[in-house]
């Protein structure tokens, strides 16, 4: 019955990771750090283009299908855009063949812009630029979002599912941390949170210890992940109570996973609250994971412990 | 003992003792970050003219007379039996904070560096007084279970208001501001020290409970004795190394203007106000995962944390060309101080009986306070006669931070091992 169950689930993931499918870009992205790079006539840039330093030459022909985030460097630009450009700091010339097809925005830096550019949109320069953190990614609708997102709910889902019978005991764990401790959770999330990123990037600096911070970027994508699916396995075992659904462990985690996270995403179209309820269950679920060793130890405070131990003893 | 549930059956002198405890804590601990620790470099090198040098070497006076007069007076407490008399301890903070006020008030109108010299000698031994008398009050006034809380509290409302007030650190505007602030603490310790209150009384028997008395890492030993671990000793003695290292790092950093004007003296407010939010939410965290963590996690984190924070301070000052500021490493700096602060405030009384109290926080935050000062100051103060560079500086200091995590690391891998031979051999002997 359990292995019909999950041949189900399987078939059901495929057909709706395929309709998730989108144009390229969705996902795509360029980032560039260093050096001189020239993209020439039919060149294609899918996503946004990030210039954190280096030069970049963007030929007449060349295209850009997203936005454009500049923080340093010197950028000059004859392509088409397709959203906006947005510099923070560098020099950026916009030359005479430039389609600009949102708005030219600049909070800092230097910029020159030739005669018969083309900028379709506004120029924005100083404070009215309003330069914010979403010019780092294309512009969706709501509704468009949600099917992006919705694949990455499913594969966590199976993540779920496969955890539910593989580990089950340590994924308990994780949930009953989230759940049970989650100011402690999250204490721990941000601290690791915070420190993770710089020790990795600390090390990237050093050239040779590259392929540690890839490896340290993988393992905290998974703990997220895995603080993700603690979650999900909980609401999965509410769900279950709840509406007395008859269904294995392993289901449980799935539908429970999978309709937390549609849930997430839903959440997170309203401003402000949705993203900052994400993040706080993702630093929850960091924290969980840590303070339980990926799910090999059952958390318990140490003051409980102690009180346990010895006073109520 | 739950905090919400004692409330709720009326305990509210519980409360007061919590909030009054960490309001005077705090009060104190800003006093030393601001008052002492650059009003006094103020007074003595802008209004009385002395080298930078000769005020270091005062410092250094003023840590070592507050040291020696610390743990003599907590040795002394302990002794006397002061060490459980909370009446006792209000009085004697009363008297502390008394000779603080008149000291704050005079000090911008001293004006020769005998007087200069005068003033660091009573202050230190009013400070040397007040360590054991006010850390002392932990055990009676915070239950075991929210110390770390209450820490985090304490240095969230010392470093926020130091970090983001202090753009201009003239003694006159030191003096002035914290005066009202000293006299309203001396007024209401005058009044809880000498009047009959009836929840004063409840607050003196608190630590006779057991939810206040012992701290958390005593353990009641064959013989009936408390008693510490020797693992958490060594890591306690680990710490005072924190200390220095830090103080020897900042030291040399605080002489930089590129790290210091960019972040902490910053003439902006931003990067000042990101500094303090950073420490109060790395204060809170550090509460939370006091109460939480064992102390072996704890102090690997604090050592591994700082550890990181030196070695990207050398690597800014090898990579990163001057004029280019970024506030990354001064905000997990302060995320690291934050964390050890918390644990410095609370970990004295959580290796003590209210018997013993004033002698472990007096011999702690007395040997805190000299490695971080007297020691630390010395040695840069040798480095920088030796022309040693701000990177050569650093690496000395990188080395010792990587060293001392190192240390935390093979003992917190090695202990269970050593424990689990011992126990071994113990059974062997048993079946023999």
């Amino acid at each position: 019955m359990k292995s019909k169950f999950g041949f189900v689930l399987a078939r059901t993931a495929v057909l709706l990771l395929s309709a998730c499918a989108t144009d390229g870009g969705a996902y795509s992205g360029t980032l560039v750090l260093e050096g001189r790079h020239i993209y020439s006539s039919g060149d294609i840039l899918n996503g946004v283009l990030v210039i954190v330093d280096g030069e970049v030459i963007l030929e007449e022909g060349a295209g850009v299908r997203g936005s454009v985030f500049m923080l340093g460097g010197a950028a000059e630009i004859n392509a088409a855009i397709d959203q906006d450009v947005s510099v923070v700091g560098g020099d950026i010339a916009i030359g005479p063949e430039a389609i600009i097809r949102g708005d030219f925005r600049v909070g800092g830096g230097e910029y020159e812009i030739a005669p018969g550019a083309t900028i379709e949109g506004s120029i924005l320069t100083g404070p009215a630029s309003n330069v914010e953190l979403d010019d780092f990614f294309p512009r969706v609708s709501a509704a468009e979002r949600l099917v992006q997102l919705l694949p990455w709910s499913l594969v966590l889902a199976f993540l779920a599912y496969l955890a539910a019978r593989t580990i089950p005991a340590a994924l308990a764990r994780v949930s009953q941390a989230e759940i049970e401790h989650p100011v402690v959770a999250a204490a721990m999330g941000i601290l690791v949170g915070v420190v993770g990123p710089v020790l990795l990037v600390f090390m990237a600096f050093t050239l040779i210890l590259i392929p540690v911070t890839v490896i340290g970027v993988v393992v905290g994508g998974l703990m997220v992940a895995y603080g993700w699916i603690g979650f999900g396995t909980a609401f999965g075992r509410f769900l279950v109570q709840r509406f007395n659904l008859e269904v294995g462990r392993s289901g449980s985690a799935f539908l429970g996973t999978l309709a937390f996270m549609i849930l997430v995403d839903v959440l997170s179209i309203i401003p402000f609250i949705g993203p900052l309820v994400s993040l706080l269950a993702a630093t929850i679920g960091l924290g969980a994971v840590v303070l339980t060793r990926f799910g090999l130890r059952q958390f318990v405070p140490a003051t409980d412990l102690i009180y346990n131990e010895e006073y109520e003893a | 003992m739950d905090l919400f549930r004692s409330l709720k059956a009326g305990n509210w002198p519980l409360l007061f003792g919590i909030v009054f405890f960490t309001g005077m804590m705090a009060v104190g601990y800003y006093y030393n970050l601001t008052f002492v620790q650059f009003g006094l470099l103020d007074l003595g090198t802008r209004v009385i003219g002395m080298s930078e040098q000769r005020v270091a070497t005062a410092m250094a006076v003023l840590a070592v007379i507050t040291s020696i007069v610390a743990i003599t007076f907590g040795l002394y407490m302990m002794r006397r039996g002061w060490s459980e008399q909370f009446k006792m301890k209000l009085r004697l903070a009363f008297g502390v904070v008394l000779i603080q006020t008149a000291l704050t008030w005079i000090a911008p109108d001293v004006r020769s560096e005998a007087g200069f010299l005068t003033w660091v000698v009573i202050a230190a031994i009013a400070m040397g007084i007040g360590v054991p008398v006010t850390f002392g009050m932990t055990v009676d006034l915070v239950p075991v279970r929210y110390r770390g809380h209450a820490g985090a509290l304490i240095t969230a409302g010392a470093y926020f208001p130091a970090a983001v007030l202090s753009a201009t650190r003239t003694i006159e505007q030191f003096s002035a501001g914290l005066i009202w602030v000293m006299l309203a603490g001396m007024l209401s310790l005058g009044a809880l020290a000498f009047a009959d209150l009836d929840f004063v009384s409840r607050l003196a028997r608190q630590h006779r409970h057991a939810e206040f008395g012992r701290g958390r890492f005593v353990r009641i030993g064959t013989e009936g004795k408390p008693k510490v671990r020797r693992s958490l000793i060594l890591l306690v003695i680990l710490m005072f190394g924190i200390f220095f290292i830090d103080s020897l790092g900042f030291l040399r950093l605080a002489e930089t203007p590129f790290f210091f004007e960019t972040a902490w003296q910053s003439p902006e407010l931003t990067p000042r106000l990101n500094i303090g939010i950073t420490h109060v939410l790395a204060a809170l965290i550090a509460g939370v995962l006091y109460a939480a963590l064992n102390e072996k996690e704890l102090f690997l984190w604090i050592f591994g944390i700082f550890g990181l924070v030196h070695l990207m301070y050398s690597g800014m000052a090898r990579n990163f060309p001057i004029g280019e500021p970024t506030l990354a490493a001064p905000i997990l700096y302060s995320i690291a101080v934050s964390l050890y602060t918390v644990v410095n405030f609370a970990i004295w009384a959580d290796i003590s009986t209210p018997q013993t109290i004033s002698r472990n926080t007096a011999v702690g935050v007395a040997m805190s306070g000299f490695t971080a000062t007297f020691l630390s100051t010395a040695l840069a103060l040798q480095l920088r006669l030796a022309g040693v560079s701000l990177e050569t500086h650093l690496r000395i200091v990188d080395a010792l931070a990587m060293l001392f995590f190192l240390m935390v690391f093979i003992l917190i891998f090695f202990a269970p091992v050593a424990r689990r031979r011992n126990k071994d051999r113990e059974s062997v002997k048993e079946r023999g």
